[in-house]
């Protein structure tokens, strides 16, 4: 509770900074814009946090490029071989879940520790993405006998409003601006979903148990390295959601757009307060955490505008290390263990 | 090798001979299952298939090639063997180094001498080092999330207040990083130098050991009165002075100091570390070990540009590597565990 409250006040302080410092943040467009544009990174942000959740020193240092590869699968389905988009959307997602359970298989059938499997993951996978076109976006405006966009439906998923959608229409808008598509219709949902799993569900109370003491939850009959594995997989599944919301968004699949995205990922989980050694955490920290980074990016891209560039990550990089400095305090004053 | 009896027998009062659960060793056996016999191994064996194919590939030229590129990232592994050790990570090498390289030729511009460029490079280092290492082992965050920071801290702080520009320092660094001594490149003699004097030091020197010690068991270190967050210190400290030195060797390699120079270097080190077979828990590893799987990734490197047309690729077959060795490396000492 604690946490969620400074997590609050620290949203309402970068806000509140921006507006006086920065002209055009406070504006009904650019706050649109910003929530439009950050589901991609909040989604991401998701599937890290469940995989950290899950503990034994699990991270995922690959969501960047699955996403990056889905939305390849994505791209390359729809354009190149024509695959309904219905299905090219479906085989992202089923892309994304494959890859997360190659990195489930990696950590916990053969065992190798998370942070190497994913690292070669991270690089290996990136490496296929940029080999599929030969590091070209798609649709690529250089084979003319490809079709130049995707189809209206996914350009919807990233641009479009809630509004929109037929049957949607009664939706208020507010100050003016629609509610975007993907947070009405997925980011919403999902979180809703997650919070849900993570609570009610004794999947989600499994995970907790294997996070927080992953021995007495094999002394309890959970199957721990099924529990992980299966933290894997919904991490690439959700990262195949993300990838098909950025492609949707930016109107086209590049290779190599989830390249940084992992500091992002991880930042935004340690920041809004899961636990690195698993078991703690909770979906409204990281909600919380993600609008703290998404504007945080916005307000630095339009007060130093080219510079911004170098700034951002050099912003991500203190906040990641000053809220894992947080933790350990935290952690070290109120946890009953050692 | 540990010394074990010829005949593990042992006698409990009141028990018949009991014998120990153990096989007796036999140590051309063992030297042979070694990871770095088995790396090596492969080097020489892969080496001399693919120049059946290839025939330029075992050519002097292309093996003082190799030998003279692989110096900047083997200098690094050898740091980054002795981090894996500890139990931590660093993949903030690739901005260290371009940090360092700044540094180092940014006095070579200004007009000072190879020595101090040396100097810079090796300060510059110290600063990353003493960073990382105050985070992990006094803030007690976990490596992997400190170094991932200082990362992005580094490289941004490095374009931000630097500046982007390219630097194009005189050549006082290519005699020690193109030359060569009786066919040797000095590049790789300096390597195998720093390795030597880090094998011994390891090896020997109470603080050496003290870098194994923590790895195995932290808290069996500290109750055995070792210092673990100043072993930890400087360790990583090392790793700085490292990549310092190794800075000036790509200095003098790349002729010029760009902004950008570095990325992704973690993977290679990280890479040459676990083939090496250093143990990615900690506790196990040797310098030797990060040399060859340095080798072995750098031969690698060389393989697929003689191929052409992979280039992109080679992401996929270093992280492949990677996975291949470290599941070897844990399907080989699987013990037990049931979590």
């Amino acid at each position: 509770m604690r946490r969620r409250l400074l997590l609050a006040l620290v949203l309402v302080a970068t806000v509140a900074l921006f507006s006086f410092m920065v002209p055009n943040f406070w504006q009904p467009y650019n706050l649109y814009q910003v929530i439009q544009n950050g589901v991609t990174i909040a989604l991401v942000a998701l599937a890290e946090s469940i995989v950290i959740l899950s503990g034994g020193g699990a991270i995922d240092l690959s969501v960047g490029s699955i996403l990056g590869l889905a939305g390849m699968i994505l791209g390359v389905l729809n354009i190149e071989h024509g695959v309904p988009i219905g299905i090219a959307i479906a085989g992202a997602f089923a892309g994304g879940a494959l890859l997360g359970a190659v990195n489930g298989v990696l950590v916990s059938v053969i065992r190798i520790p998370p942070l190497i499997a994913t690292l070669a993951t991270f690089y290996a996978y990136a490496a296929i993405a940029l080999q599929i076109t030969h590091t070209r976006p798609l649709p690529d405006a250089t084979q003319p006998d490809l079709p130049t966009s995707f189809p209206a439906v996914l350009i919807t998923i990233g641009n479009g409003n809630v509004q929109d959608v037929p049957g949607f229409g009664w939706v208020p808008k507010i100050a003016g601006q629609g509610i975007p598509f993907q947070v009405g219709f997925v980011y919403v949902p999902l979180a809703l979903i997650l919070a849900f799993v993570l609570v009610k569900t004794v999947a989600g109370r499994y995970l907790y148990g294997v996070g927080t003491n992953a021995l007495a939850a094999r002394f309890s009959a959970i199957d721990v390295w099924g529990v992980r594995f299966w933290a894997y997989v919904s991490a690439g599944f959700i990262c195949g959601l993300a990838a098909v919301v950025q492609t949707g968004l930016s109107a086209s699949a590049t290779p190599d757009v989830g390249a940084s995205m992992n500091l992002a990922a991880i930042t935004i989980a340690v920041l809004g307060g899961v636990s690195i050694v698993g078991g703690e955490g909770d979906v409204l920290g990281i909600l919380l955490a993600s609008l703290i980074v998404i504007f945080l990016y916005n307000g630095l891209g339009l007060a130093l505008g080219a510079a911004a560039g170098i700034w951002q990550p050099f912003s991500l990089g203190v906040l990641l290390i000053g809220s894992a400095l947080l933790n350990e305090s935290l952690r070290r004053r109120f946890s009953l263990r050692s | 090798m540990r010394p074990l009896p010829p005949e593990p027998v042992l006698r409990a009062p009141g028990v018949a001979l009991v014998r120990a659960p153990y096989p007796v060793p036999n140590r051309w056996r063992e030297i042979a299952l070694r990871r770095e016999s088995i790396v090596l191994a492969i080097l020489v064996i892969g080496s001399v298939l693919f120049d059946l194919t290839h025939p330029s590939f075992l050519t002097p030229q292309n093996l003082e090639q190799i030998f003279t590129n692989v110096a900047v990232v083997a200098i690094i592994s050898i740091g980054m063997t002795l981090v894996i050790v500890t139990g931590g990570i660093d993949v903030s090498v690739g901005s260290a180094l371009a940090l360092c390289m700044f540094a180092a030729g940014k006095v070579m511009v200004v007009g000072g001498g190879l020595v101090l460029a040396i100097l810079a490079g090796l300060a510059a280092g110290v600063l990353v080092g003493v960073l990382n290492g105050t985070l992990v082992a006094y803030g007690r965050i976990h490596p992997i999330i400190v170094t991932l920071g200082t990362l992005n801290i580094i490289r941004a702080v490095h374009i931000g207040v630097l500046g982007k520009d390219w630097l194009v320092p005189p050549h006082l660094a290519e005699d020690l990083a193109l030359g060569t001594v009786l066919g040797i490149p000095n590049a790789w003699l300096l390597t195998m130098i720093i390795a030597a004097l880090l094998t011994w030091f390891v090896a020997s020197r109470p603080l050496g050991r003290a870098i194994y010690a923590i790895g195995g068991n932290a808290e069996a270190a500290r109750l055995a009165g070792i210092n673990v967050p100043f072993v930890t210190v400087s360790v990583y400290l090392l790793m700085g002075l490292l990549v310092g030195f190794a800075a000036v060797i790509q200095i003098g390699q790349a002729g010029t100091v760009q902004p950008n120079a570095g990325v992704g270097l973690e993977l290679q080190a990280v890479a040459a570390t676990v083939i090496g077979g250093t143990s990615i828990l900690g506790g196990r590893g040797t310098i030797v070990g990060g040399l060859l799987g340095a080798l072995l990734v750098e031969a690698v490197h060389n393989a697929l540009i003689t191929v052409g047309t992979i280039g992109l690729l080679e992401g996929l077959v270093v992280g492949v590597l990677i996975l291949i060795a470290v599941a070897a490396d844990v399907l080989q000492h699987r013990r037990q565990r049931i979590v």
